[in-house]
């Protein structure tokens, strides 16, 4: 029961907005169907013409499937440390605490721009420069908040009392946290994961430093092409990016509630 | 000039989807008198609320208010004063601010604010605390600036929901009293939704009780307790037993009502009853009492077994088994003559007491 | 018991990880930017502030702090101006119409703004959207040139921002309870002084931690700006993105990333500092 007032002009201003935020993506999606050599809207015709031309782009085809391998190894490591992080900041009161805390936290304040700077020029010092470690390094800097608080909110919600109630039916310790505590946080494991993923995936800003001309991911690779073509093919691989992400928020929307989880972790 | 009541409720209808929350209800509410809305949480006395107030359009009927009407207009241009359960103070203003914020929007020269705010705050016994934040205050306190605020722009309706249900329950009981001298002084008529059936015969001058989107009774305190006009609200309102029959016998004051096992109850009735008719006997536990065998009073009675007792104070409680049902009763301490499970003892009831109910 | 414990083993992984990979970094990434360099020999090692200087004195790095400066607040009040009304709108939902908003609003964000900033290509150039229909309803003759300046930084920017925005206002508008609403309209107040009085001033955490937000996040950008611009203007962190991968004068780069990193670090200051004042008077 809200208060109703002015509510036509509201939602139009409403309506305006949201256009405005996914104008840029219909027009990418709309584009990669077009027949025509031009990068414009409205599309001529339909084809997938653009589609198989993306089949047939070994460098695509190579930057994805490194972007794949990477996000997976980044969701995977992130959410391991991430993980135990989280436990222990949440079960354990102990000397600097607020401070880990807080560090753990920090790669979300900072500028990637800096955090990636600043790992190159370690990097490059420690004779690693670009390379598939390089990338995993970074791109788990960035996505370790994301678990680390996806997974404290999931603890915070538990009732104690249900792990209470396993230690009192007689379970040690050890029983209590696989049996049970494990279960109760893991659909904020599950999104932290699947966060993690999409964010390495899509990372553009860590990657640009530590790409090399044979290790490219996809999304370096589409800033570069665009840099000196146009043509509708980097709108047919845009098109698959997206369907992609918005096919996997859709999943976590579906299971642990994407829009929650990513407000929770914005506002921690 | 005829005088029109100060809230009238006419054909009134609300559905959410294919729920009717408020089916065609009317209501008349006379000027300076307080009426509570009472009913079970779903029986739409919200929704009744929130459409007089104007959060919520009505589907059908009208509302009007001291005989204009008001369905058209926003809760803004209403001139109504509303208490919430969650008090809903604002949180960014003083306790004076909060009580002034009918004032200023309808723009009142500065002097005058002041001085009816600090009436008002001198009416819900607050004066002095007019600097305070919000925060500051107990629970009572803020229900109280929340009364200042809503009666400081001298409403034509205050409209109150369920304001008291967040205190507790000695302070509960104590608002009530004062928020009834509180709408006596002020001379504003209320309305006041609650589902606290004891609140209500309290504070109120009528009392409607709804149920399931509909009126069921509209009466004072005494009348509606004393006599329901249907089985939902006798069970609603305290304790009833009640007993399923049919009438057996009828005069223009009396009917005999008959069981399914036979057995024959007297009651006074004003209603026209004729033989056969399906009906309800109601008697309060307050009203049965335990008896001597050589006692030619009261009308009604028969032989049980005690089943349980519990003292609770002011009353004990008795469970006795008779005519193959449980009768629950309530005696005084004062007229309590021990009896333990498993007595046999004599129960019964005064013809007066009961009451028949249309099946 | 133990007044102070050590650290469990479970927190030590990160831990470390951001030890190494994070703090000695950035503590490295500071040295370096005393470091001096010659386009010849490289870096060498030293201790002298001339690259902050240079930064702080030289009229063409005032141009690109300036510029910087002024996108970012454009670009903040812009997505205040568009997020304001569709954050509070999204309040008035409810179950799935609500979902179905909060994901078109926020899902945005998870797509790569190399991909987003494409598609502002597509819409600002001069055979775009936006030109099409300024020439069929014959406002201009010619096309307007909307693409690589200043103005099309803004909006891809914006666009790409906005969600931020949108969560911090969500959140502020959110706790306010309905029946607070109520009770103005109640007590008289119409439509705008209900924003005036009750909704503005309710939310001003949440518009102070949004517009800082975006404004951080604005000041640190590179992406957008380079795709949207052409190349043509040059904020802070295109700076420092040449100076790393093309002239190669890492020294430089890091005293442009350091002196960001300190912009940043003030305004998540100011905001922690701003929303506590302004809880505070509730309090």
């Amino acid at each position: 029961m809200r208060v109703r007032w002015g509510s036509f002009w509201l939602a139009m201003a409403a309506f305006a907005a949201m256009g405005f935020l996914i104008a840029p993506l219909v027009m990418v999606v709309a584009i990669s169907f077009t027949s025509s050599q031009l990068l414009r809207f409205p599309p001529e015709g339909f084809s997938l013409r653009w589609y198989y031309a993306l089949i047939d782009n070994p460098q695509f085809i190579e930057a994805a499937w490194t972007s794949f391998q990477l996000a997976v190894a980044c969701s995977i490591v992130a959410t391991l440390i991430g993980t135990t992080a989280a436990i222990a900041i949440y079960r354990y009161r102990f000397f600097g605490r607020n401070a880990i805390y807080l560090l753990l936290l920090s790669p979300l304040m900072l500028p990637q721009l800096i955090l990636a700077i600043a790992l190159l020029i370690y990097l490059s010092r420690a004779g690693l420069p670009g390379s598939f470690l390089s990338l995993l390094i970074g791109h788990v800097l960035v996505t370790l908040p994301f678990v680390v608080r996806l997974v404290l909110v999931g603890l915070e919600r538990i009732d104690p009392n249900i792990e209470r109630a396993a230690a009192v039916a007689g379970a040690t310790r050890f029983e209590v946290f696989f049996r049970v505590t494990i279960w109760l946080i893991f659909p904020g494991m599950f999104a932290g994961a699947a966060f993690a993923f999409i964010m390495s995936f899509d990372n553009i800003v860590v990657s640009l430093f530590f790409t090399t001309s044979r290790m490219v991911t996809l999304p370096v690779e589409i800033y570069e092409y665009l840099e000196y073509a146009d043509d509708p093919l980097i709108t047919a691989v845009s098109s698959v990016v997206i369907l992609l992400i918005v096919a996997m928020l859709l999943v976590i929307e579906k299971t642990v509630g994407f829009t929650k989880s990513f407000t929770a972790v914005e506002h921690g | 000039m005829t005088t029109h009541p100060a809230i009238e409720l006419a054909g009134l209808t609300k559905r959410f989807g294919d729920v009717v929350a408020v089916d065609s209800i009317g209501l008349e509410v006379g000027v300076g008198e307080l009426v509570s809305l009472l009913g079970p949480s779903g029986c739409g006395k919200t929704t009744t609320l929130n459409m007089v107030a104007g959060f919520l359009d009505p589907d059908a009927g009208d509302i009007r208010l001291h005989g204009q009407s008001v369905a058209d207009r926003p809760p803004h241009k209403r001139n109504s004063g509303m208490v919430f359960q969650s008090y809903a103070l604002f949180p960014h203003m003083s306790v004076f601010e909060n009580v002034a914020f009918g004032l200023r929007v309808r723009r009142l020269p500065k002097a005058e604010i002041e001085r009816s705010v600090h009436e008002a705050l001198a009416m819900v016994r607050l004066d002095g605390l007019h600097d305070r934040s919000t925060q500051q205050l107990s629970g009572g306190q803020r229900q109280r600036v929340s009364l200042a605020r809503a009666l400081v722009y001298q409403p034509d309706v205050l409209l109150l929901d369920e304001p008291f249900s967040n205190l507790d329950a000695k302070l509960r009981v104590a608002m009530r009293a004062e928020l009834v001298e509180i709408q006596r002084r002020a001379q504003v008529t209320a309305l006041f939704v609650t589902h606290d059936q004891e609140e209500a015969m309290h504070i109120s001058d009528r009392i409607v009780v709804m149920n399931a989107g509909r009126i069921e009774q509209i009466g004072s305190p005494t009348d509606v307790y004393r006599r329901p006009e249907s089985v939902f609200v006798a069970d609603f309102l305290g304790e009833a037993n009640l007993v399923e029959g049919r009438i057996a016998a009828a005069t223009a004051e009396t009917a005999t009502v008959e069981t399914a096992d036979g057995l024959q109850f007297r009651a006074e009735t004003t209603k026209p009853w004729s033989n056969g008719d399906a009906c309800w006997l109601m008697v309060r536990p307050e009203h049965l009492v335990v008896c001597a065998d050589t006692d030619p009073a009261p009308a009604n009675r028969m032989h049980g077994t005690v089943k349980s007792h519990a003292f609770l104070g002011s009353a004990h409680i008795v469970q006795v088994e008779a005519a193959g049902r449980d009768w629950s009763l309530k005696l005084s301490d004062s007229e309590w003559t021990p009896v333990a499970p498993g007595d046999d003892v004599a129960i019964g009831w005064n013809a007066p007491d009961c009451v028949v109910l249309n099946a | 018991m133990l007044k102070y414990r050590l650290p469990p083993l479970l927190v030590w992984p990160a831990t470390a990880f951001l030890g190494a990979f994070l703090v000695y970094p950035l503590l490295l990434t500071v040295a370096i930017s005393f470091d001096e360099f010659s386009a010849l020999e490289g870096m060498k090692p030293a201790f002298q502030v001339g690259h902050y200087k240079t930064l702080l004195t030289d009229p063409y790095y005032h141009g690109v702090l300036l510029d910087t400066l002024r996108i970012s607040l454009i670009v903040t009040l812009a997505s205040l101006i568009i997020g304001y009304p569709l954050a509070l709108w999204m309040t008035r939902l409810e179950g799935v119409w609500k979902a179905i908003a909060m994901f078109c609003a926020l899902a945005p964000l998870m797509i790569s703004v190399v991909i987003r900033s494409l598609g502002w290509l597509v819409i600002l150039s001069d055979t775009g959207v936006i030109n099409q229909l300024l020439l069929a309803t014959g406002i201009v003759s010619s096309p307007v040139r909307l693409l690589y300046n200043e103005f099309a930084v803004i909006v891809g920017l914006t666009e790409a921002l906005l969600p931020f925005m949108i969560i911090s206002l969500l959140v502020s508008l959110q706790a306010i309870p309905n029946s607070i609403l109520q009770a103005a309209s109640v007590a008289g107040a119409g439509h705008w002084i209900v924003f005036r009085r009750i909704l503005l001033p309710l939310s001003l955490p949440g518009i102070a931690a949004g517009s800082l937000l975006v404004f951080a996040i604005a000041t640190s950008s590179f992406v957008t700006p380079r795709i949207l611009s052409g190349g043509h203007i040059n904020m802070v962190a295109n700076v420092v993105v040449d100076n790393f991968l093309v002239t190669l004068n890492w020294p430089f780069g890091a005293a442009v990333g350091i002196l960001l990193l300190i912009v940043v670090l003030l305004v998540f200051l100011l905001q922690h500092w701003l929303t506590e004042r302004i809880l505070g008077r509730y309090r």
